[in-house]
């Protein structure tokens, strides 16, 4: 049993041993901890972070339904109004006559002017409104996805898009947040690659950039599939910026393991990672200012989702008889509370911080694996990395107070 | 046409601008009264609705003269609050912030 342990425990510190002399701090990580499995977490809640804006935006819709009982609560799309006087629904049904023929479009007309008679003074949009809404959309998506569609059907489909972000509720993911998903899987796994090159771990490259070449693959696709129908202009822009740095990345995958099979020298690979060293970074600068600016918005909406919410509450606890009630009323207070901007952008900025710098100290280390400075920025910034997965989570739950 | 880092920081302070209102919403330092509260709640509500507007808005299609207005105008209404935040005296009363702020979100709708 002791000789079993004995000889369990040698090779442990003949590592350590062999590290104290030669491999000064690199980091020996496990197979299951890798920049793709610590990623994922960072990846989710910068997502998350991101679709919050969404969220922050449908409360206080939520809020303003829920002041009219007429709201026709049981559609599946529910269209909240907001100030009298916007074109872009008009517009849309004027230059159809198949619309320009529909009654409920002729509701919708009237409304999106004034909202002096009593349907178009509700909260909501009405049932009949709403059947138009989805109509306009659905012709404006087909007719923009024909080949060669006119610019100003496509102009009209993006507006009529950002008119509907505006005023539905419960428009959940918004097109940035799958955006800034995608690309952050695909950096990850990108990362991975990269320390593997690092440590010379050939077998592992192969088979890891398959497996990233087919990924990156499959986010391209799927940036391309996010159509018209969900993009407004700006969107579109960022989109396609960020679709031509992932269809980088699939291809220097691809090109990776291509050499890595042809059983091409250490060298070429090294200098081809080098060659594309900026992509990483110019990744990085596309998706951060999207990530930080939806932060900041989203946490604008949510001090004003405190604000309102705590008056209802007040309301109710105003109106309450019995004391037991108003303590349960009480307790929900706590729940609504401004959001810590500083220690969510501060984090932010670290997560992407973090992972420039694990790019840049792995590319540094593949173009010269004995430089020891190098070696050790490496297993720093690796561990940052992982901190930052964690510790982005609780920072992240206080931001979402509710 | 506008760059990039010039709407980016416009939109940013404008956003910054909405969350320090929302802040003085829920504090009412002076010279703001408990009665200003649904005031600066509803302006605050009209700063974000500017703030998003204009975050769909193509950099490329803004004239350079409308961010540089609506700049000075967001930094206006930010020294307000700045000075109610952090200076002991204030020679100005609510109305000045209020119109100000109202300054700013013209300024960012007209960028449209």
């Amino acid at each position: 049993m002791v000789v079993r342990l004995y000889v369990a425990v040698l090779p442990c510190v003949a590592i350590a041993v062999a590290c104290l002399v030669g491999c000064q701090s690199v980091v020996y990580k496990d197979a299951a901890s890798s920049y793709v499995t610590s990623g994922r977490v960072l990846t989710k809640q910068i997502g998350d972070t991101t679709s919050s804006l969404a969220a922050a935006q449908d409360r206080l819709k939520l809020a303003k339904i829920a002041t009219d009982a007429q709201c026709p609560i049981s559609e599946n799309r529910l269209f909240v109004r907001d100030a009298p006087g916007n074109p872009v629904f008009g517009n849309a049904i004027n230059a159809s006559p198949k619309l320009r023929a529909m009654d409920e479009c002729r509701q919708l007309v009237t409304c999106e002017k004034s909202h002096t008679t009593s349907t178009c003074a509700r909260a909501c949009y009405s049932r009949e409104e709403g059947k138009c809404v989805m109509q306009i959309e659905l012709d404006l998506a087909n007719a923009s996805q024909a080949p060669d569609p006119a610019p100003s059907t496509v102009e009209s489909a993006n507006a009529v898009a950002k008119r509907i972000q505006e005023v539905e509720y419960g428009r959940t993911a918004t097109t940035q947040s799958k955006i800034v998903i995608q690309t952050l899987g695909i950096l990850t796994g990108y990362l991975d690659i990269l320390d593997k090159l690092a440590e010379a771990r050939t077998s592992d490259i192969q088979a890891n950039t398959k497996d990233f070449s087919d990924k990156a693959t499959d986010a391209y696709n799927g940036l391309s599939q996010l159509t018209g129908r969900e993009l407004s202009s700006s969107d579109k822009k960022t989109r396609d910026n960020v679709a031509s740095a992932v269809t980088a990345f699939g291809k220097l995958a691809g090109d990776i393991s291509k050499m890595v099979q042809e059983g091409r020298d250490a060298d070429g690979i090294k200098a081809y990672v080098a060659q594309h060293a900026d992509d990483v970074p110019n990744l990085i600068s596309a998706i951060r200012p999207l990530v930080k600016s939806d932060a900041l918005l989203a946490d604008l909406y949510t001090n004003l989702g405190a604000l309102d919410i705590r008056q209802a509450l007040e309301k109710q606890y105003a109106g309450t008889k019995d004391a037991y009630t108003r303590m349960l009323i009480f307790s929900d207070r706590d729940k609504y509370q401004f959001a810590d901007t500083k220690k969510l952008q501060a984090n932010l900025d670290a997560a992407f911080d973090a992972l420039l710098q694990s790019h840049n100290s792995l590319v540094a280390l593949i173009r010269n694996p004995s430089d020891e400075q190098q070696q050790k920025l490496r297993s720093a910034s690796w561990e940052s990395f992982k901190l930052l997965a964690s510790d982005f989570n609780g920072a992240f739950q206080a931001f979402r107070a509710f | 046409m506008a760059s990039t880092d010039r709407t980016t920081t416009l939109y940013t302070q404008t956003c910054n601008l909405g969350i320090v209102e929302t802040y003085m919403a829920r504090d009412l330092f002076e010279p703001f009264k408990i009665k200003d509260r649904p005031r600066l709640r509803s302006q605050a509500g009209d700063v974000a609705d500017a703030a998003r507007k204009f975050r769909l808005l193509d950099p490329a299609k803004i004239s350079d003269a409308r961010i540089t207005t609506a700049l000075q105008a967001v930094g206006a209404a930010s020294a307000y609050f700045a000075n109610i935040n952090h200076s002991l005296t204030t020679g100005f009363t609510q109305e000045d912030v209020f119109a100000a702020t109202q300054a700013s979100i013209d300024a960012v709708l007209a960028c449209a």
